[in-house]
């Protein structure tokens, strides 16, 4: 208990580099969005937005619907996580272009954004179907019961690795050049920076939030599939 | 465990096993490991020629069809990512 405290201590006495970039992405979410959302809820009904709010109200239009298409009448529960994990994803992968050390290179960021999608598909199924979701692992009959659990939780392991492989890979082979070349990277990197940082991780944000998205899918109840047929 | 390996391998093998030899087999795996991109290879390029058959035949659907495929293959990279992992964990070694 003494080596954890102290452990801890030491974290927040001198802050490795990603967590100081991590915290700075959160913050930076935070105070736009609460920036934003009181400038909108402010606006009169009539008034004429000007440019940053329009792309900012029809982005989130859109997302609500992308949402609403897959996961039927839950979508106002799963959209704020979904959408919060999205972000932070994507600035994350991309923040390499920016010389920072991007949060995402390093195992326990993924696996937090892992264990986050995991969260996200049992509760969404919770509720949706009540208790009766601790039976969906005995589907279809009782002898697939290891199947079914292996099957829930491995997905965990796969994003997490997924995310991670393809993003330190990068930043290795990044380094690698910028070792090589010297001062003469300044000519020959832009190209790999803009598909290994920015191209991956536009692909690598996709991948995990349609994959949170089609397993909760899954997961829910025939009957909250009604709004979509209208 | 490792100390009956360390007492039979110099009756069957001309070697010491020291933390020599030790570095020298990791660096070996670390080679074989990244072999599975091999199957990694073949699969996302036989899904590409068929994406690429399948814009030839409607070329309206272009854009549909390269989201599809991008999607499709990134999550089938997995596996020759969980190799390039491996081999970066036995280089540390």
């Amino acid at each position: 208990m003494k080596l954890l405290y102290e452990n801890f201590l030491e974290v927040i006495k001198n802050p490795p580099a990603y967590f100081v970039t991590s915290l700075a992405i959160m913050v930076f979410i935070a105070t736009f969005s609460i920036i934003v959302g009181r400038i909108i809820e402010k606006m009169d009904v009539r008034a004429k937005p000007n440019k940053l709010i329009t792309v900012v109200i029809e982005g989130i239009g859109g997302f609500n619907k992308f949402i609403q298409g897959y996961v039927g009448k839950q979508w106002q529960y799963v959209t704020p996580f979904v959408l919060t994990m999205t972000l932070y994803v994507f600035l994350s992968n991309i923040s390499g272009v920016a010389a920072l050390d991007a949060p995402t290179k390093y195992t326990a960021i993924t696996f937090s954004m892992s264990l986050m999608s995991f969260y996200i598909v049992q509760s969404t199924g919770v509720i949706s179907k009540g208790a009766k979701h601790f039976l969906g692992i005995f589907q279809p009959y009782f002898p697939m019961l290891p199947l079914n659990l292996v099957s829930e939780f491995v997905p965990i392991l796969s994003m997490a690795l997924r995310l991670f492989g393809n993003i330190a890979g990068g930043a290795l082979i990044m380094t690698l050049l910028y070792g090589l070349l010297g001062w003469g990277s300044i000519l020959v990197t832009p190209p790999f920076h803009a598909l290994f940082d920015i191209g991956f991780g536009l692909i690598q944000t996709i991948v995990i939030v349609l994959l949170t998205i089609i397993f909760t899918s899954m997961k829910i109840s025939e009957e909250d599939f009604e709004i979509i047929k209208k | 465990m490792l100390d009956f390996i360390n007492s039979v391998l110099p009756n069957v093998l001309d070697v010491i096993p020291n933390e020599f030899f030790r570095s020298g087999l990791a660096y070996i795996g670390a080679g074989i490991a990244v072999l599975t991109g091999l199957g990694t290879g073949i699969g996302q390029g036989i899904a590409a020629g068929k994406a690429v058959e399948a814009v030839g035949r409607q070329p309206e659907a272009s854009g549909k069809i390269t989201v599809t495929m991008i999607v499709g293959q990134a999550v089938a990279e997995t596996t020759g990512i969980y190799g390039f992992i491996i081999a970066i964990l036995l280089l540390g070694r």
